[in-house]
């Protein structure tokens, strides 16, 4: 299957820091591809990247065989590259659907409304309908985010950290989510800590560290490379062959 | 070399405003940089340092060499009171909010001049000889020299303020990173006390000393303001570098022009140089420091 | 506050809403102090200007320091096609907002890429250039002296021939007519989905961008059609004073439209109505005391925007007038 969106020997460099490093990635439709690695290792300034907040100074970014990477922000989005942000961010004092729809209203689309039902549904917060972003709690927030990203009809869903802060019942609806999304065909980037989540949900993972691509494959492959054990623990791995990374990966992120 | 003493003339009366513009815009960066505040109020200090000389030296016949730092520390009682009634409040406020809030400062201020003191304007009596002097067919007076030479002191004293005292240091981390500099233990209200204060003291002073020769009066804040703003901008919003070297070329291209071309349009020097900039140089001339 | 749920429509809405447009029209039959329907119309062609900020301030959420400068931009427009083409105002007005408009594309288009405190200060910096044209260029404006003698127009009735509008009654007309107009524009330019893309704009700019709304767009669509009212502002107000003079673009101007709409209430619709008239008004009631009215002008603007975020008026009628119709007080 060829890839929707394609990161090409991308390199970004902020005044002496390179935060990232010849990085390359490909995802498809119905696909999770999961990025991690420690703090600082550049996960954000890839999405930043990607959705054209932050533009690459070398490599380029291409969504269905076509570059974006010089594109504006918003044009990005409504080509259908759409993202999360690590700190939540919602349209405040606003009624929900209000800042729901706002996708949806920036296509031109004739019954934003209808759009934003249909997502708020998809993440399961229609009964909360009638209340105010910021009246809802922040697993529900969390969750209002993605359906604000559903609304803008994204082909691409990148998610920067869903489930940070939310507890074990939270994370398995977020599972959930990620899940009915890939079968509904939408190719999505997730940035994770939580390696739970990445772990049951992921088709592929890529490990960032520095700014650079230090391993990339299946999920089990991934948890077994020493330099990714490396990385996270610091430490070089006592033995090569048996270890693998389960609960201690999420005490160190 | 007429024409080069002209010149020199022309740039000449330029250096002074230029160095006045320089401390005004010291003093906009530093609040602009620690507090996020664009200070729509500021030319009003330097209003009121230029009025508390007046009166002092005129009215209550205070030595004209101890009025100039008196008039300053009055002015930074009245920035410290205006600090603590009304900025702490608003610590974290958006952009809209504290803009509006220094407008409204800067119409009260002004129209309390005007019910204060009158509209005429006051030239401040000094014990200086009027009597100009001349170098190279460059004509001086010892008042310009006095006050060039306090400007261009106080320039280099805050200067070093900044960049060597602890305040200085303090201050200068806030506004890179107030986080990050809270999380130190600085004490963010006192920096926001400092700045504040020191910012309003360099205005005034400016005002001070300009007073001798330009006439002080209730709506010269305004333009000050501006201009201070437009140097600001120039320099790159975070710079004080960039205040000071925009401020003398200011100054010295509002000679250049007020000599070649006719006087009504210097003024726009500024304001164009600041609309083209931003369409070539959206970052400004300098960077942040 | 209660969750927000859709609230019906008002029975008596339309009736109140008629009610008030009667009372409006039938106004002159009352009121026959010259001087106060001056006021009137000087508070008429203020809802103009104050609607036109509002959709830069209260809807987008960027506060430009420019909008006095295209309301006396327009005022010289008019003034010079006045006077050199002896076109009547039917033309100057539209072309005045026309160019204005026109004005405010081309600025918008190099300023509005940077918003927050740079973007205040340079709307300033265009202001202060404005003003200072208006003053030098004397070949063509006159600096100092103004342009005098701009007369109101007749209007042309086929069958009735031309009705004489100089006197302020009829006038009181014309400006009503312009006011009714702009705020049913503004009305339906807020309700559409420009108009709520204005309000997520001005929510969180970052998150609008990040789902596919152009800020940019948004902000030159509300800069360019509030500087288009307040170039049609300043064509009538031109013409209703007779005389234009670099003395509109003082920077008063300017914190009194501010006032108006901050004060009435911003990112509503009635608000800045409201704030218009009142602040029209009340100046006038203190007019003796110039500096002092000022002072306490400036420190109620500081009182209210550090306690007030909606305005003085804006709550108030809240409490008192229940019956307005919900689209007028459609919250921000």
């Amino acid at each position: 299957m060829s890839a929707l969106l394609e990161v090409k020997n991308v390199s970004v460099r902020f005044g002496g820091l390179m935060a990232l490093k010849d990085i390359g990635l490909a995802v498809c439709a119905g696909e999770v591809l999961s990025v991690i690695g420690p703090n600082g290792a550049g996960k954000t300034t890839l999405f930043n990247v990607i959705t054209g907040r932050v533009r690459p100074t070398t490599g380029e970014v291409l969504f269905r065989d076509r570059p974006i990477h010089l594109a504006p922000a918003f044009r990005i989005a409504q080509m259908g590259v759409v993202r999360t942000f690590q700190k939540t961010e919602v349209f405040g004092v606003l009624p929900l659907m209000e800042g729901v729809l706002a996708g949806a209203l920036a296509r031109g689309d004739t019954d934003p409304e209808a759009r934003a039902r249909e997502a708020l549904e998809t993440v399961g917060l229609a009964a909360k309908m009638h209340l105010r972003a910021d009246q809802l709690s922040y697993g529900d927030q969390r969750l209002l985010e993605i359906a604000q990203a559903l609304a803008a009809n994204p082909t691409v869903l990148l998610l920067d950290e869903p489930a940070s802060g939310m507890n074990h019942q939270e994370s398995a609806q977020i599972v959930r989510l990620i899940g009915e999304l890939r079968t509904r065909g939408f190719a999505i980037v997730l940035v994770e800590h939580n390696m739970h989540v990445v772990m049951s949900i992921s088709d592929r993972v890529i490990v960032l560290n520095y700014g650079e691509k230090i391993a990339e494959g299946a999920p089990e492959t991934v948890r077994a490379d020493r330099n990714v054990i490396e990385a996270y623990l610091g430490v070089q791995p006592p033995d090569a062959s048996s270890t693998t990374i389960s609960g201690g990966a999420d005490a160190v992120a | 070399m007429a024409d080069l003493a002209i010149l020199g003339q022309h740039l000449l009366n330029g250096l002074l405003i230029g160095c006045a513009y320089a401390l005004i815009a010291i003093g906009l960066t530093m609040i602009f940089g620690v507090m996020n505040i664009a200070n729509f109020a500021h030319g009003e200090f330097y209003m009121i340092g230029g009025f508390a000389t007046f009166y002092l030296v005129s009215l209550l016949k205070v030595n004209y060499f101890l009025a100039l730092p008196l008039a300053v520390v009055i002015v930074v009682v009245l920035a410290i009171i205006i600090q603590q009634v009304i900025f702490k409040r608003l610590r974290d406020a958006p952009v809209m909010t504290t803009t509006l809030v220094t407008i409204g400062l800067s119409l009260l201020l002004e129209h309390l001049a005007h019910l204060l003191w009158g509209p005429q304007p006051q030239t401040i009596p000094n014990p200086f000889p009027t009597a100009p002097m001349s170098f190279a067919g460059i004509y001086t007076t010892p008042l310009y020299l006095f006050a060039m030479a306090i400007t261009a002191a106080l320039i280099v004293v805050g200067h070093v303020l900044i960049q060597r005292t602890r305040m200085g240091k303090a201050m200068r981390a806030t506004f890179q990173n107030k986080e990050a500099a809270a999380l130190v233990g600085i004490r963010i209200d006192s920096i926001y006390l400092y700045a504040f204060g020191f910012g309003a003291a360099l205005a005034a002073a400016a005002g001070a000393v300009l007073g001798g020769f330009i006439p002080v009066e209730p709506t010269m804040g305004g333009v000050a303001t501006l201009k201070a703003f437009v140097v600001v901008i120039l320099g790159g919003m975070g710079s004080f570098v960039g205040a000071i070297v925009g401020g003398l070329l200011l100054g010295l291209a509002e000679g250049l022009g007020a000599g070649y071309m006719s006087s009504g349009w210097k003024d726009a020097i500024g304001f164009v140089a600041v609309i083209l900039l931003l369409l070539f140089r959206p970052d400004g001339l300098f960077k942040r420091g | 506050m209660a969750d927000i749920k859709p609230k019906p429509r008002h029975p008596l809405a339309p009736a109140a809403t008629a009610l008030v447009l009667l009372a409006l029209f039938a106004l002159p039959q009352f009121v026959r102090n010259e001087y106060l329907l001056h006021l009137c119309i000087v508070s008429a062609i203020f809802v103009i200007i104050a609607l036109g900020l509002n959709l830069i301030v209260g809807y987008v959420g960027q506060l430009s320091l420019a909008h006095a400068a295209f309301f006396a931009l327009g005022a010289y427009v008019s003034a010079l096609l006045f006077i050199k083409f002896k076109w009547s105002m039917w033309i100057g007005l539209p072309a005045a907002a026309l160019i204005t408009g026109i004005i405010a594309f081309a600025l918008g288009w190099v300023i509005l890429r940077v918003r927050g405190h740079r973007f205040v200060i340079i709307t300033v910096a265009f202001a202060e250039i404005m003003k200072l044209v208006a003053t030098n260029w004397i070949d063509v404006t006159r600096g100092f002296m103004g342009l005098p003698g701009l007369t109101i127009p007749a209007l042309y009735i086929p069958g009735l021939g031309a009705i004489d509008l100089s006197s302020k009654e009829r006038f009181y007309y014309v400006a009503l007519t312009a006011a009714i107009l702009t705020f049913w524009l503004c009305a339906k330019l807020v309700g559409s989905s420009i108009g709520r893309a204005f309000v997520l704009v001005r929510e969180n700019e970052v998150l609008a961008e990040s789902l596919g709304i152009s800020a940019f767009r948004y902000c030159m669509i509300a800069f360019v059609a509030g500087a288009a009212m307040a170039g049609a502002a300043g064509s009538l107000y031109g013409h209703y004073v007779g005389f234009v003079s670099p003395d509109l673009f003082n920077f008063s101007y300017v914190t009194i439209m501010l006032i108006m709409v901050i004060l009435g209430g911003k990112g509503t619709l009635i608000g800045p109505v409201l704030g218009a008239v009142i602040f029209t008004f009340l100046p006038e009631l203190l007019r003796e005391a110039s500096h002092y009215r000022m002072v306490l002008f400036a420190a109620i603007l500081i009182l209210a925007t550090m306690f007030m975020p909606r305005g003085i008026i804006f709550p108030l009628v809240e409490h008192l007038a229940p019956l307005l119709p919900r689209a007028w007080r459609k919250k921000p």
